[in-house]
């Protein structure tokens, strides 16, 4: 397999946790406990425990993938996650809004755009990559349902030094 | 996050620091130079 040489850092959507941390206002994974550095870029890591069943299935059918490699790896599922376009809708139209990621498990979940550079993986409808860094937050102030909803974006974009826009269409604009 | 299956590996490039912008020449002085003497080289 060969790769692609790419000039420029792509831009991708995805969504973010946003929430405060020890008193600092965080973007977060979704899914991980993965934290995104607010001074440089988050670097990819594969979080593969070699304990795991899933970890020993994959190895069982998939004998060209090493234990511990640099991510992301092609025939694996690490790297940082971002989509050519936003599969959900809703995401464009309630920005931010809080989603139920477990049984007793509310977050604040906020779309934007991020930059994906480095090793990266391309899919048909995204990319895995290697380093990331957010470029954009989208709010749409006629839509906050949470107190104090406005107060921790503008916190999280001062922080991480990025522009919250309020119309999907400038969003799309930076991808 | 479902983003379909793999197509291909790519290498993009990194992000690149804003460039620093060299400092611009010198404006040529708009005071009368004064005239140049030949100068006497011993032998």
């Amino acid at each position: 397999l060969t790769s692609s040489l790419v000039v420029g850092p792509l831009r991708a959507f995805r969504c973010w946790r946003v929430e405060w941390q020890d008193g600092r206002p965080v973007l977060g994974s979704l899914f991980h406990s993965t934290v995104w550095p607010a001074d440089g870029p988050l670097r990819a890591t594969c979080e593969r425990r070699p304990g795991s069943l899933a970890s020993w299935i994959r190895r069982r059918f998939s004998r060209s993938i090493e234990t511990h490699h640099p991510a992301p790896a092609w025939g694996c599922e690490c790297g940082i996650y971002a989509m050519t376009r936003l599969e959900d809708d809703e995401d464009l139209t309630v920005s931010p809004h809080i989603c139920q990621r477990g049984p007793l498990d509310r977050v604040m979940r906020v779309a934007g755009v991020a930059q994906l550079w480095g090793r990266v993986v391309q899919h048909d409808r995204g990319y895995r990559a290697e380093y990331a860094r957010p470029l954009r937050l989208l709010t749409v102030p006629s839509l906050v349902r949470v107190r104090d909803t406005e107060g921790l974006l503008e916190a999280v974009a001062r922080r991480y030094r990025v522009p919250l826009v309020t119309r999907a269409e400038d969003l799309s604009r930076a991808a | 996050m479902n983003i379909g299956e793999p197509i291909r590996e790519l290498e993009v490039e990194p992000l690149l620091e804003p460039a620093v912008m060299p400092a611009a020449p010198a404006e040529p002085s708009a005071a009368p130079q004064p005239d140049c003497e030949p100068v006497e080289v011993p032998d």
